[in-house]
């Protein structure tokens, strides 16, 4: 009866610990089959998400006027407040003919009088140009710009 | 006989007074002019690889009738050629420079790439959120040596006569 109830104990102890490494080796093997992803075919290379583009507001005109035999000028140049960059403007007589420049304008900044580098006789000038030039704040590296055509009337 | 010449005088009288009346309705204009006004909208920069397809057009526009404003490439471009090929060079170059080319289309027109000095671009009218048109660009193909390759555009605005 003793070699009989040791007998059971030595295989339930049997039973038991093949029950255990049976139960390990299968949440082993659960636990693997979770790491793999359930992916895709692979069918080249495809664009990740990408940013919106950076624009950059820049005011226009039709005409200027100016003053005629006069340096001293008054304008309505302005870089507008949403741009995240610099101007630097410059305004032409005509493709050859520089009148002036301004240094690096910063966002939400204007200017209302400037000093031309010669005077202009009074006049229609419709070969004139506003040249906005854009730079990053950051390096001053330059970005796309613009030329608006437009007419200078000078009286 | 005086009652004739009393009609006479008043008749005299009231002619006169018509006439200072009439010499006195001058025409008289009021004018209020508007001038032209708009505010371009134009890619800071495009950036082929990482950015979303970069829009160009008016923020808002207030235009005469019978005008309109046009965008097109400047013919200051460097970095375009006559059929509209855009080089773009890669930074810190060091001796010859790597260059990699594309073209730039408008308006969802892939067979006319731009050109400097031809228009792609009109507005007209009054709009207070203005009107855009995407551009987008042709694949870059061929060997790409690592690195940053970029080009700086220049774009023209003028306002016309229709």
């Amino acid at each position: 009866m003793k070699k009989k109830t040791i007998i059971s104990a030595i295989v339930l102890v049997i039973v038991l610990v093949c029950g255990y490494f049976l139960f390990q080796h299968l949440q082993q093997e659960e636990k693997l089959l979770a790491d793999v992803e359930s992916a895709e075919e692979w069918t080249g290379e495809r664009q990740v998400s990408r940013e919106p583009s950076p624009t950059i507001e820049i005011p226009g005109f039709d005409s200027i006027p100016l003053k005629a035999d006069s340096t001293q000028q008054q304008v309505n140049f302005h870089n507008p407040k949403n741009n995240t960059c610099y101007f630097k403007l410059s305004l032409w007589r005509d493709p050859d003919t520089k009148l002036w420049e301004s240094k690096l304008l910063e966002p939400g900044k204007a200017i209302y009088d400037l000093t031309l580098n010669q005077a202009v006789a009074a006049g229609k000038y419709d070969q004139a140009m506003l040249k906005y030039e854009c730079f990053t704040l950051d390096k001053q590296e330059p970005l796309n710009g613009s030329e608006i055509n437009l007419t200078l009337n000078v009286q | 006989m005086k009652k004739f010449i009393g009609t006479l005088m008043l008749g005299v009288l009231a002619v006169s007074f018509a006439g200072t009346v009439q010499a006195d309705e001058k025409q008289t204009d009021v004018i209020y002019n508007v001038e032209n006004s708009y505010t371009l909208k134009i890619p800071a920069k495009i950036d082929l690889q990482n950015l979303d397809s970069p829009i160009i057009g008016t923020d808002a526009h207030n235009i005469k009738p019978m005008q309109v404003l046009k965008i097109q490439l400047s013919s200051a471009n460097l970095a375009i050629d006559e059929q509209g090929t855009i080089t773009l060079t890669r930074q810190n170059e060091k001796g010859t420079a790597k260059k990699l080319t594309t073209q730039m289309f408008a308006s969802g027109d892939l067979q006319n790439p731009l050109k400097k000095d031809v228009p792609f671009f009109e507005a007209e009218g009054t709009s207070s959120e203005g009107s855009t048109t995407g551009l987008t660009f042709t694949e870059i193909e061929g060997e790409k040596p690592a690195g940053t390759y970029n080009a700086t555009l220049t774009f023209t605005a003028s306002v016309e006569d229709k």
